[in-house]
């Protein structure tokens, strides 16, 4: 399964990604805030491959499991330590643990962001895609 | 009942589509606009429909309490006073306030029982926001309306956006201008602020508030100057290019006057016009000024001397703001227009509407727009969908003088406007009830319902017909009868109806007949004018409000993201006002240094209208010398300005002179 | 149950558990407070400490434990328990840990910063 990339020359901080997934979850697992007034960025779990998050879960609550990381909420004890590891601070906790699961496969913040910031893709196919797209627009003012 | 129902955004103006769901909603991917996307305030948009401070019930006043009384009751109230209004002063003592967030059968009905009792003193909040778009779009391309539709702008080589934050107030739109990106195409912001729209920018004029006319008389300038107009676009579309003088606009010239620099003013000209397909895309940053139909036409004329009209990518893109503006205006619920566009002064077009309507006499000329009722001697005013205390700074600040005579509000909150009323009468959202809304595309679109109306709400077709009834007027209640009597009243709407309305997508206008596929660009072979010409008219650089020593800085209002106008729906929506609890000011770091304010701190504003009270959030965004308040937020009506465009009474609410100060 | 003071590392794990064991926070300590409690919830408690802090036996008193937290390097709030932040770094591979001396919230920050720094640079000579 893909990842969510995003592309920050397309993210205009509306955080219709927060809202939207806030309304899904009960609570948002994705974070929208400016650097300096000149760009916003969302910050959610990366799926990282060698996960602290789930390095210190003593439990195997938090997982790699292939190239996600997965939750199984009963085995957690709300330690806070996954809170603590993780490098991004995309994990939260109050009486549970929220962190981006991509919504089990179609993730509503990529689904509904306005300019097409987020995307799911595996890696191989958004290098790609940046590339070209890149490549389109330099030969397009070339041409010009 | 089906798993899901498919509808249209109740926010703003772009039209988006989405599915509502027995629990909640799903996103609609093959939408033409939109794509299965949602800005934040769609997003939360289903938070109005449950929601605690729904009007359920007709409420009386009584004093300063309100009884509940039946529908009987209140519907023969108004009936009642309506009458007595009429008969005791005549239908001069007659006002109506239509609803941009109303459907088109509603907002024909309401301005069809205005019409009928004698006045033309029925309104909507376009006025506010693109009444000199109407005018002045009207008199120069023949019809009052965007050229093309959002998703062009994917096929512009040159976008040029001036006076338009879109990325915070019409998010989607800012999704076709990035796949024109993609393609390499050239995006010019021209705006004051530093804005998310300018991120996307590839050249941002952050020329001085109000001097869009000289901007773009300069780049005009240019243009000739190098020959880069189109000549045989002007010889054989427009006609007025001789009385076009704009020698004075030299590039030097303009820039001391809107601040930038000369060769960025060279830069965009030549971008505009030496570009294949140029789109203009423009909102409150032209229109909401004392000069507004001025700065309208300035563009219009930029886009004709280059031929950038009627065709895909090439066109004059004016963003409206509410889910039915464009529908309000269509169906005429306007003091200067009846439906169809015909003018209140036009005696021989409002003659068809007569036959049509059977009526014995129709009024001329222009009624009561909305500023000017709360100076009016009205004996009854009917309020549709509209929290006029709070979207009308004048309005705003005269509230009381609304109640001199009877009052009756019509809406789904108790907004401020409902608490001064008379009488209120609860209405069905836009999710409760069936009907058609017109985006800014002119796209229209039918609306099924998908939900209950709580409590006795009940769909204001239903309770306008009923009103007419007593009144004396068989106007039907069933939404798509009034939509077959509209394809009679409005030439552009002839042919559309419930089935190509529903479609996904719905028909864009004019659909002249039922199997017509609808128009998305404009005047390709001829414009809607009496000639099929458009009109060049030259504009000139107006006298702007000035600082003094005493108010040294100029305040500019205008929108956040999170919010949505005078905020009834978009402040009872927790997720959104979270996220943006409360009003703030932003100031350049070096105009908070001049008046010793720092971030966070709670600062006074004052203009020769007013003061209010906001936090002061210190930006180097923000231009040096200018302040931004939302408006949003009731605070920013005690500040704004009064003066206004006496073409189309649109209020001036990008510049005001202002000082502030640290409040204690 | 026991507690061992050596072992615990003043994380939320037993708290979450037991009503009768108290977790408070205040001017950059944390305190933990163990009440004489239900003996039927020691088995749960001991699986649960990610420290093997807790054993079973009697304790008489209550006692309270309490922790240093770490504040963060950049707006000084105490987010975790200095050895809240030992047991992480001697769990988690990587050699570079310097965004363990930062809050969550500055650790968002600053993957904001990094992920926009280009953006940023082209849009303020825009």
């Amino acid at each position: 399964m893909g990842k969510i990339y995003l592309d920050p020359e397309r993210c205009i901080g509306c955080r219709s990604c927060e809202v939207a997934c806030e309304r899904e979850h009960g609570h948002p697992r994705i974070s929208v805030d400016k650097v300096k007034d000149l760009a916003a960025v969302p910050v959610y779990c990366h799926q990282c491959d060698t996960a602290p998050c789930a390095a210190v879960c003593y439990t195997g609550s938090l997982r790699l499991d292939g190239d996600m990381v997965v939750f199984d909420p009963d085995l957690c004890t709300l330690c806070g330590l996954c809170f603590v590891a993780c490098p991004f601070g995309a994990i939260e906790l109050d009486s549970v643990i929220h962190r981006c699961d991509l919504c089990g496969g179609t993730p509503v913040c990529v689904m509904t962001c306005p300019t097409e910031a987020l995307q799911l893709e595996d890696i191989d196919a958004i290098t790609g895609s940046t590339r070209s797209r890149a490549a389109g627009v330099l030969a397009a003012r070339v041409r010009v | 009942m089906t798993a899901r129902i498919p509808t249209v955004c109740p926010y703003c103006a772009v039209g988006c589509g989405f599915y509502i769901t027995r629990n909640g909603m799903e996103y609609m991917q093959d939408h033409p606009v939109n794509e299965g996307a949602l800005c934040p305030k769609g997003n939360a948009a289903l938070d109005v429909l449950n929601h605690v401070d729904r009007l359920r019930y007709p409420m009386m006043r009584i004093g300063d309490d309100w009884i509940r009384v039946s529908w009987s009751e209140a519907l023969d109230r108004v009936a009642e006073e309506m009458q007595r209004a009429l008969r005791e002063k005549g239908p001069g003592a007659l006002a109506f306030l239509g609803s941009a967030k109303c459907t088109n059968e509603e907002n024909y009905i309401f301005q069809k029982i205005a019409r009928l009792m004698g006045t033309n003193s029925i309104d909507n909040s376009a006025r506010r926001c693109h009444s000199p778009t109407i005018i002045a779009l009207r008199r120069m391309l023949g019809t009052p309306a965007m050229t093309n539709p959002v998703s062009d702008l994917a096929l512009s080589d040159c976008i040029f956006i001036i006076g338009s934050n879109l990325a915070e107030n019409h998010p989607v739109v800012a999704r076709w201008i990035l796949r024109a990106k993609d393609r390499g195409a050239a995006v010019i912001v021209a705006d004051p602020r530093v804005t998310p729209t300018a991120w996307l920018a590839d050249l941002h004029l952050q020329l001085n508030p109000g001097t869009d006319i000289a901007l773009i008389n300069g780049m005009i300038n240019v243009i000739l100057n190098e020959g880069l107009e189109n000549s045989s676009f002007i010889k054989e579309r427009t006609s007025g290019f001789e009385g076009l003088d704009l020698s004075d606009y030299t590039p030097e010239r303009v820039s001391s006057i809107t601040g930038l620099r000369a060769g960025d003013i060279v830069r965009a000209a030549r971008l505009y016009a030496k570009a294949g397909a140029s789109s203009i895309v423009y909102c409150m940053g032209i229109t909401q000024h004392s000069c507004g139909t001025e700065n309208v036409t300035a563009c219009a004329n930029l886009a004709l001397v280059c031929g950038h009209v009627g065709r895909p990518g090439a066109g004059i893109l004016p963003l409206r703001g509410q889910n039915n503006v464009q529908g309000a205006c269509d169906m005429g619920a306007l003091a200067d227009f009846y439906p169809g566009w015909r003018s209140v002064d036009d005696s021989r077009a409002i003659d068809e509407l007569r036959r049509l309507w059977n009526a014995r006499a129709l009024p001329l000329g222009r009624g009561l727009t909305a500023d000017m009722m709360p100076e009016a001697d009205l004996r009854f005013l009917y309020v549709m969908g509209e929290d006029i205390v709070n979207s009308h700074p004048a309005v705003s600040r005269r509230r009381e003088r609304l109640k001199r005579g009877f009052m009756v509000v019509q809406d789904i909150f108790m907004t401020d406007t409902a608490r001064i009323a008379d009488l209120v009468l609860p209405a069905a959202a836009w999710a409760e009830k069936e009907g058609t809304f017109t985006s800014t595309e002119r796209r229209v679109q039918w609306v099924s319902r998908a939900r209950e109306a709580p409590g006795e709400a009940r769909p204001d077709l239903w309770i306008l017909s009923e009103v007419a009834a007593r009144l004396g007027f068989d106007l039907s209640p069933e939404p798509e009868e009034v939509l077959a009597e509209i394809n009679q009243a409005v030439p552009a709407y002839r042919g559309i109806s419930r089935s190509n309305a529903g479609a996904r997508g719905g028909i864009i206008w004019p659909c002249p007949h039922p199997d017509h596929p609808g128009t998305p660009v404009l005047h390709t072979e001829r414009f809607s004018t009496p000639d099929g010409r458009a009109r060049i008219s030259p504009v000139h650089h107006p006298a702007l409000e000035r600082t003094s020593p005493q108010h040294p800085l100029i305040l500019i209002t205008g929108r956040v993201v999170l919010h949505y106008n005078a905020g009834s729906m978009s402040m009872r929506s927790e997720g959104l006002v979270k996220r943006e609890p409360e009003i703030r000011i932003d100031v350049h770091p070096e105009d908070a240094a001049r008046f010793g304010v720092a971030d966070g701190d709670a600062v006074m504003i004052e203009t020769r209208w007013g003061r209010a009270r906001a936090r002061a959030k210190l930006t180097p965004r923000q231009k040096r010398g200018t302040l931004f308040m939302p408006f949003h937020f009731p605070e920013t009506n005690l500040v704004a300005s009064e003066i206004i465009d006496e073409k189309s009474m649109m209020p001036e609410l990008k510049v005001a002179a202002c000082r502030i100060w640290r409040a204690d | 149950m026991k507690v061992d003071e050596r072992r615990c590392i003043g994380c939320r794990a037993c708290s979450a558990i037991s009503r009768s064991i108290s977790i408070s926070e205040d001017a950059g300590i944390r305190s933990i407070t163990f009440h004489s409690h239900d003996e039927s919830l020691t088995e749960r408690l001991i699986e649960a400490c990610p420290a093997g802090a807790i054993s079973s036996g009697i304790t008489a008193e209550s006692i309270t434990l309490t922790f240093r937290m770490k504040r963060c390097s950049v707006c000084g709030e105490p987010f975790a328990t200095e050895r809240e932040i030992e047991h992480v770094a001697s769990l988690i591979p990587e050699t570079h840990k310097n965004w363990l001396d930062l809050c969550p919230e500055c650790r968002r920050a600053e993957q904001r910063r990094s992920h926009a720094w280009h953006c940023i640079r082209i849009r303020g000579r825009v």
